[in-house]
């Protein structure tokens, strides 16, 4: 069996890292689109109460009464947080996906390059 | 010739692995999803039992694993719901009812939606089953075919 180059090999290697950190990197990025749902639904929620509404913040196991205005502020501050989030990860994921792409080209020229000389030996 | 065939076997394995981890991720979600449903659906019944109940009723409040300590009903009309991201606001019942009763539709509707790709993704699996199966056996029999060849150069060697 004909051995790998060490050039191919360490570019296998670094696309497999590559596809890993696209992976942990999307992975990520739903889990923070998940979280952005459910405060942009709490905070429609808390928008629709009245301006005396008892609200109440969880904290473990308990309850603390809060006011309305206070968890508005709050809830408004943890969306934008979510929001610059997702958009530095999206921006990440552009950036693996595209040295993906490069070094997938790469991958399959050396491979071409190997398969037509083994031919023309063969 | 070879070549040519290399490239559909290796699609047919990566389809048959991809729809094989759709199943099992769209089995999850469904599984969260019931579970989500039977909890509002508790939720619900509890809120109108209470709701039945009059003010100063004794009832037994869930402390943990089969534990309760008697309480006293203080107020029946309305409740404390969470609206989630660890928010909660107090809501008549017949609001809180009404909010659940929105969220168990919801949650129902995705649970029609999963189902459906479920059912879809089994009847691609089922399609490709037979022809993962030959590749396999195929893959079986070149492999025994590879290692007697070896085992007859061996001695040469």
């Amino acid at each position: 069996m004909e051995q790998i180059p060490p050039q191919l090999q360490h570019q296998l290697a670094q696309f497999q890292q590559l596809q890993q950190q696209a992976e942990a990197i999307a992975t990520q990025r739903l889990q923070i689109e998940l979280q952005l749902k459910e405060v942009t639904r709490a905070l429609e929620e808390v928008q629709k109460l009245g301006e005396d509404a008892e609200v109440y913040k969880s904290v473990g196991n308990l309850l603390i009464k809060s006011e309305k205005g206070k968890v508005e502020a709050e809830l408004k501050d943890r969306k934008e947080t979510l929001e610059l989030r997702i958009n530095t990860l999206k921006r990440q994921e552009e950036k693996v996906t595209s040295r993906l792409k490069e070094l997938q080209a790469k991958i399959q020229e050396a491979i071409r390059a190997r398969a037509s000389r083994s031919g023309g030996a063969g | 010739m070879a070549e040519e065939k290399r490239i559909p076997v290796e699609k047919v394995l990566a389809d048959y692995e991809m729809l094989r981890t759709q199943a099992e991720a769209l089995g999850q979600n469904l599984e969260l999803v019931n579970q989500h449903i039977s909890e509002f659906k508790r939720t619900l019944e509890s809120l109108s039992e209470i709701e039945k109940l009059g003010e100063g009723n004794e009832i037994l409040v869930p402390v943990g694993v089969g534990s309760f300590v008697k309480a006293e009903i203080k107020d029946t009309s309305s409740v404390i719901l969470s609206l989630g991201a660890d928010v909660a606001a107090r809501k008549s019942i017949s609001d809180a009812k009404a909010d659940l009763e929105a969220r168990v539709k919801e949650l129902e509707k995705v649970r029609e939606e999963h189902s459906s790709r479920l059912a879809e993704v089994m009847k691609n699996l089922e399609a490709i089953a037979p022809m993962v199966e030959q590749i396999i056996s195929a893959m079986q029999q070149a492999q025994l075919q590879r290692g007697g060849a070896e085992d007859v150069r061996k001695p040469q060697g």
